[in-house]
């Protein structure tokens, strides 16, 4: 995981220049504007990797409630649908304790992405 | 309803794509259409933001609402779900337009859709816009596609004068950028 200051080392040594498109003319950024988006790509980045590596491999984070809930994150609660199975198994083999699969599938969540 | 033709841009390896012409009060909608997005950094998104006169900051104040849905090639995965990473609340970041953006992993996949803005002139209203886009991406070896619902309002009553496409981070590598008047 880069930190900023790695990102932004990375990108300077990528890009010497920057230019972008305006009514159809090309122009090069100032040296200001250079920096400044430099540093919002570099922060950005950064972020992107933080929340990669919690998706990963979990860990605490303010986000936490985000990554429990968004279905495109890997370890994030079970649809409805299948926690409802799970609570139907879970009755049928009288597991309605901490032993049952509902349980344990939320609590894999909980563990994973937790509250700082 | 009929749409007039006002500017054209095809990025290149670009920073931004702006739009500083044409946005005025001749029309009380304009239409912008962006075809085969690609970012030069996976997997990061379309967006935009909007200035007023001659500003050049574009970090206006958006409140926007967002939600998705999308299906893998395989059938393996589908969802439709609100989608907090493409709302603002009063921020005045870059506003996103698709869930993603296809870079490098695979050269055929890309992004393409459209925004909406309404009477951007108005002196009186905060201005609406609306928003769809459709996102082919590669996740880990599956085609999947997503297509993004984003609409919400920009908190000025100052006329609208300009408007920025960008990646969120890094280049556009590829995309046309047309703007039309809507009558």
């Amino acid at each position: 995981m880069a930190t900023k200051a790695e990102h932004i080392t990375a990108l300077k040594a990528k890009h010497s220049s920057l230019t972008r498109l305006v009514n159809g003319v090309k122009e090069t950024l100032s040296p200001s504007e250079y920096e400044a988006t430099i540093d919002g790509w570099a922060t950005n980045s950064a972020a992107r990797d933080a929340r990669n590596e919690i998706i990963a491999n979990g860990g605490a984070s303010a986000d936490y409630a985000s990554f429990r809930t968004d279905p495109m994150v890997d370890g994030s609660y079970p649809s409805i649908p299948d926690q409802l199975d799970k609570l139907y198994h879970d009755i049928t083999d009288g597991k309605l304790d901490e032993t049952g699969s509902w349980y344990l599938a939320v609590k894999a969540t909980k563990d994973k992405f937790t509250k700082p | 309803m009929g749409y007039t033709f006002l500017s054209s841009q095809t990025a290149s390896t670009s920073t931004s794509i702006d739009f500083t012409s044409g946005i005025d009060g001749t029309y009380d909608e304009y239409l912008f259409t962006i075809v085969n997005y690609k970012p030069v950094t996976d997997p990061d998104q379309i967006c935009w933001q909007v200035d007023t006169g001659t500003n050049t900051s574009y970090n206006q104040t958006i409140t926007s609402t967002s939600f998705y849905m999308g299906t893998n090639d395989t059938g393996s995965w589908t969802d439709f779900a609100y989608h907090t990473g493409g709302d603002q609340a009063e921020g005045t970041a870059l506003q996103r337009l698709s869930y993603g953006g296809e870079g490098t992993v695979d050269p055929s996949l890309t992004s393409s859709g459209e925004l909406r803005l309404y009477a951007p002139s108005s002196s009186t209203y905060m201005k609406h816009f609306t928003s769809e886009n459709n996102l082919i991406y590669n996740s880990s070896g599956n085609r999947a596609n997503t297509t993004m619902h984003i609409a919400g309002y920009v908190n000025t009553t100052t006329a609208l004068t300009r408007l920025r496409f960008a990646a969120r981070t890094g280049n556009i590598a590829t995309g046309t950028f047309t703007l039309y008047g809507v009558s």
